[in-house]
This record gives structure tokens, sequence and C-alpha cells, in this order.
């Protein structure tokens, strides 16, 4: 394998709040290569987003990183200044969000919302002090510079009509699918190294989003840049993804290629996904959906964050922190460990405050997630 | 655009032909009449009637009604009842003074306002921001004449620095100009600074939560320029309206203002009239009074344009 371009390493991101610790992303770990598309999926609620955020270093206060390591090249971003993180962003890594209709400055030109970035991260010697970036929002941008050339370049290569009339408008004079190849122009102008799309075309409607799945690929390859690709749309994964990761709950619970992803899921989470996805080629499957809804990320007092909604949990879910390890064939998971004994004294000196309260109860849960899988599967 | 002005004047033609009326009947409802007032209680009923007659005010009220109305297409509004000036006189005697005052309490009140109100958004919740607050609550609760005693207790009797009688014209120099008008400006101007200051911290930490915000920050935009590029125009499209409407209240508070610096303005000239029953005065007072603000409201309308991209006026689309 070659050098991998991002690797995150048993990164953890907390937001203090009056309830509690809001453990938002729980000891993740992935590694994306270079050229690679890697699926992030799961549901809403289990920190997608916010290890997005946190790999470009953009958490809202007051959540900070707190634990574990994300290396850009091997370099850990997590010593960087922030003004050396300011320098990344756009540049190296790049970020295309969920809403186009409202990640676009209503004041700005589309133009010069490009042609900044590209100020700020192409050295086209073009002053970025603010001063100069005021005078410019007075004045209008000059039209001759080459940071606006390059815009209009980047709008016509997202297949906007007209780039160099269009350059010049608002968002609101966008279309949803415009803004979202706007963000996409921007995110791609200064040719980042990882571009991180969050939840890119869930705002689209069906044609658009496949057009803009269609150009990412198309794109990626244009300007050789790895993707994270975050959804919670598993056609969306399948259709562009080389490898995925499950997201559940703060944790990764399954990586594997996507191919494998879809022929044998392993973890019971991405069984239930997959389970509660409609399928063309058998309308009349029943859709089963995974009963419960995602925890609130606040002291989860089970050791597996998915046993209470899990159909295999078993007593040793709730307390003995779960292993990842390889299952087959380019799949991992997480799982209950191999060697509980080793695995438990490991878990205790985690994160022993966790897995000793309320012990009492859990075996009830248990049943109870087992009846309610038993009373589904007499429906079926 | 232009459409859309000449829309507006129409609009605000209207609005003046309103309050004129209503002014007028209002005034004309009022127990008792300028004459008594001139004349005393012991005036014979023959030297009031030739009064009466003298002034027009024998007249059935739709002719005087009719009158008044004619007068005002020439922009002619007629003589003073008390003072036998003419109407125009007295107005433009006093309009400077208070549209000095107001002038300075705007620039004061905008030029504390919005910086204020800046510092206080971008430094939520710490020490500063709560003196903002503080400090802008108190703002609110005093009155403006209020805000002029202790100005000019302060500055004109401890300190001796500032005039705090009479005023000055601008053809008598700048300096002198705003030496007499800056402590009446500052009374008016710090409780509407107190609003917008509030206004402008509001609208700003809304914007700065906004998702194109953290757009900025994700493309490397840093600190101030993303503040006051990203940030502060779309910030000021709320306040600007409240800077506006607000406007009533600097004209309000330069009323009472001018009594405590014995400066004879707009808002002296419509008491002493409202009392005296000189309607002629007290119509034209409110008639310029209305114009302001007419006005204001247009020009804050058309400040949107400039502002907020999105507000486009008369069915153009870019």
């Amino acid at each position: 394998m070659s050098d991998p371009l991002l690797e995150v390493e048993d990164l953890r991101t907390q937001f203090p709040t009056e309830r509690g610790v809001v453990e938002a992303v729980d000891g993740v770990s992935l590694r994306i290569e270079p050229g690679e598309i890697v699926g992030l999926v799961g549901e809403s609620g289990s920190g997608k987003s916010v290890l997005a955020e946190s790999i470009i270093g953009i958490v809202e206060e007051p959540g900070e990183i707190v634990g574990g390591d994300i290396r850009l090249r091997g370099e850990s971003l997590r010593d960087k200044s922030e003004a050396e993180l300011a320098a990344l962003r756009g540049g190296e890594l790049a970020m295309v969000f969920q809403d186009p209709m409202n990640s676009l400055n209503p004041t700005l030109p589309v133009g010069e919302q490009i042609a900044e970035t590209v100020r700020l991260h192409q050295g086209v010697g073009e002053s970025v002090r603010l001063p100069a970036e005021v005078k410019r929002k007075i004045l209008g941008v000059a039209k001759n510079s080459e940071a606006w050339r390059r815009a209009i370049t980047m709008l016509e290569a997202v297949e906007i009509p007209e780039p160099e009339s269009r350059a010049t408008d608002y968002p609101h004079q966008f279309s949803g699918g415009m803004r979202q190849r706007a963000m996409i122009a921007m995110a791609l102008s200064c040719e980042p190294d990882l571009l991180i799309t969050d939840e890119p075309t869930t705002a689209l409607d069906v044609t658009i989003q496949a057009q803009i799945l269609g150009e990412l690929k198309g794109l990626k390859e244009a300007f050789d840049t790895s993707i994270l690709m975050i959804t919670h749309d598993l056609a969306v994964v399948a259709e562009t993804c080389d490898r995925v990761n499950v997201m559940y709950a703060g944790e990764i619970v399954e990586k594997a290629s996507a191919q494998q992803l879809f022929a044998n899921p392993q973890h019971p989470y991405t069984q239930g996904l997959l389970a509660s996805t409609p399928r063309l080629e058998d309308p009349n499957q029943e859709i089963d959906p995974i009963s419960g809804t995602v925890p609130e990320l606040i002291d989860i007092p089970y050791a597996c964050h998915f046993a209470p909604r899990c159909p295999e949990a078993k007593r040793e879910c709730y307390d003995i922190e779960p292993e990842f390890r390889p299952v087959g064939e380019g799949i991992e998971r997480s799982t209950e460990p191999s060697n509980p004994a080793t695995a438990a004294a490991d878990g205790e000196g985690r994160r022993g405050d966790r897995s000793v309260s309320n012990t009492e109860d859990r075996p009830e849960e248990h049943v109870a997630a087992c009846l309610r899988r038993g009373r589904e599967a007499d429906r079926l | 655009m232009r459409r859309y002005v000449a829309k507006r004047v129409l609009h605000a033609l209207f609005i003046m032909w309103l309050v004129a009326t209503t002014v007028f009947i209002g005034l004309r409802s009022m127990p008792g009449g300028p004459v008594r007032t001139m004349l005393g209680q012991e005036a014979t009923p023959q030297a009031v009637a030739q009064l009466r007659s003298q002034l027009g005010l024998d007249e059935p009220l739709y002719i005087q009604y009719a009158d008044w109305m004619t007068d005002l297409l020439f922009l002619e509004f007629g003589t003073s009842i008390t003072s036998s000036q003419s109407v125009r006189e007295v107005v433009l005697g006093a309009a400077p003074k208070t549209f000095s005052i107001a002038i300075v309490a705007i620039v004061v009140g905008l030029a504390v306002a919005i910086p204020a109100g800046i510092i206080s958004a971008t430094h939520k919740r710490e020490p500063i921001d709560y003196i903002a607050t503080i400090a802008a609550f108190l703002g609110v609760s005093m009155p403006a004449f209020f805000v002029g005693i202790l100005l000019a207790l302060v500055f004109g009797v401890w300190y001796n620095l500032l005039p705090v009688v009479g005023y000055t014209p601008l053809s008598a120099g700048f300096l002198p100009w705003l030496e007499s008008v800056i402590l009446p400006g500052i009374a008016v101007g710090l409780p509407y600074a107190a609003i917008i200051m509030r206004m402008m911290r509001s609208s700003l930490l809304e914007v700065l939560d906004e998702q194109y915000m953290r757009t900025a920050r994700a493309k490397g935009v840093t600190g101030r320029t993303r503040l006051f590029k990203h940030a502060l125009q779309n910030a000021l499209i709320p306040v600007i309206t409240v800077a506006g409407i607000q406007l009533a209240l600097v004209l309000v508070g330069s009323v009472t203002v001018e009594l405590v610096f014995g400066i004879q303005g707009l808002g002296r000239i419509l008491v002493s009239s409202i009392l005296d029953l000189d309607y002629p005065v007290t119509q034209a007072v409110i008639l310029l009074i209305a114009g302001v603000m007419v006005f204001t409201n247009l020009v804050v309308d058309l400040a949107y344009t400039v502002i907020d991209p999105r507000i486009r006026y008369g069915g153009e689309n870019g």
C-alpha cells in the first residue's frame, strides 16, 4: 500500500453541554489513499459531519478535538497553528457542504467567492489583506485579474452555462443545483488533495443528484483529488465509492470495499441499513427499518454503542469494549473481543467509568431487543 | 428602479396629504381658539369677532380646509397668528437648529452603536460584552433630556468646556456650530445608539452562525476579513431598518433636549404653537417632521438595494 493521503487515528471530538459532554466523534480511525473515493455512511446524528469538520479543523466552539490525531501526508494537523491550518483549508483540504442554498454568501457575487479562494491559496499575486478585500467588495472585482479568470474557468469546468456573465451573479440568481456546482467549483479551484463532501446531493432533486455525482467523479479524475464522501444514502455510496466506512453513534463499526459491503455486510448495523433501503429490482420486498434511534451521544452507558438496537447483542456487548478486526477479505468490523478477558482489562483502562454503571438493567434491555427482533421476524 | 422611486414619491405625497388633513381636523377640534388665547378672557365679543374674520376663522370648516389645501399646493403656509411673522420664516429659523442636533445625534449614534455592536457580538459573553449590554440598557432607559442635563452639568458647569445654552449657526464657522450642538446631539444620540447597538449585536451574532460563514472558514478566510467582508454587510440589513424607524426617536428626543439647552428649535416652536393654538405654525411644523420621516424611510428602502443584492425593486431581475 502506498503512503496514505489522510490518516485519522482514534479521533475524539466532544461538545460540552449543560447536560453533559456530547462525544460526537468517539475514537474514529480511517485512512484515505491518494485518488480514492471513500464513503462515510451513517444515520443522521451519528457524528459524520463533526468528523468532517474535525478533519478540516472548523469544529464550532465550544466543541473541540480532545484526542487522537489527523495526519495529512504523515504531517499531524493537530500540531499546526490556526494560521497554518487556514492556509491548508480551501487549498489542500476543501469541503463542500450539505445545504447549497445557505452555504454561499448572499452578498458576494458567485465569481468573487471562487476568486477569493484562488487568491488565498494559488499565489496569483493579488493581495488578500483586509483593505484590499474590502476595496474589491466595494468597487467590484477586477475582471482582468488572474483570480477572476480562474473562477470563470472553474465555473466552466462544473458546466455552468455562460460562465463569464454568471460569475457576476449573486447566489440567489442560481438554482440549487447550480449553487452546489458553484460550491464544488470553489472547493476544487485550488486543486485540493482531499475534498470532503458532506451530503453534497441531499438537498437536491434526483436528476440533479445524479448529474452532480457524475460530475464529481469526473472532476476527481481531472483534478486528481481524493474524496471523502459523507452521506446517509447507500445508493450514493454504490454509485461512487471505492471503500466505505460505516459510522454509528460516533464510532466506525465497519469498513469494507464498496462491493464487499453490499454483497456481504458483516456488522448488524450495516445489515440493518441495507435492509432499510428500498430496492428497485424487488418492489415487493418489505423495508425492514432498524428499530430505535441513534442514542444521544452523552455518556452512553454500554460498551458497544449499537448494542441496544442490535439483534445479535450479547451480554458482553454492553460490558466489554468491542474490538475492530478483519472478518473477511477486505472487510473489517467492530465485534466482540476475541479474548474477552484481556479486552475487558483494556476496556476498563480506557473508559472504566462508563462500563461499570447500570449493570443490572442491561440484560433486560438485551432481552427487549431480542423480543423486538422476534416480533419482527414473526411479522415477516 | 426609477418607476419604483416615482411610485414611492406618489405614496409619500398621499401620506403627506393624510397627515395634513389629520392635523387640520385635530387642531380644529381642540377647545378654545387662538383668538381667545391672544386677546385674553376679558376681550369684548366685537374684538373677538373682528380678529376671527381677519384670520379667516369665521369661515365654515370646509372653506378653511380648501384654503389650507390650496395654500399647501403652492407651499404657502400663511402667517403665524401669535407673532404675525410668516410661518415660513418661523419654521426656517428653527429647522436648522433641530436638524443640526439630529444630524449630530445620528452620526454620534451610529459611530458608537455599530462598532460597539460588533465588539459585543465578537466578544459574546466576555466582560466587554456585559459592559456594553449594561450601557445599552442604561441608554435605553434614560430619556434624552436627562442625558442632556447630565452632559450639561458635567461638560458645561463642572468643566466649563462647552456652552450649555444657545445655538451658533453654521455660518459662524464649523467649530462654534459643533460646540453648540455637540452636547444636545450626544444627548439625543445615546439612547438612539443603545437601540441600534443591541440590534447590531444580535444581527451579527445570527450572521456569524450562518452556513456561509462556515464556508468562508472552510476555504481559509481568516478572522477580520471574515468579519468585515463576509459578515458585516449581511448583518447591516436589519440594522438599517431599525436605524430608519428609530429616527422618530431622534426627532422626539430633540424636542425635549432643545428645552434643556435653550435652543429655539422646531420642538420648542411646536410645543408653544400648540399651547397658543397657533394653527398655521403647528400645521407647518408637523408637516415638515412628517415629510422628513417619509423621506428618510424612502432613503432606507433604497439603501436596501445597495446592501442586499437580493432586493431589487420594480420587477427588475438583476
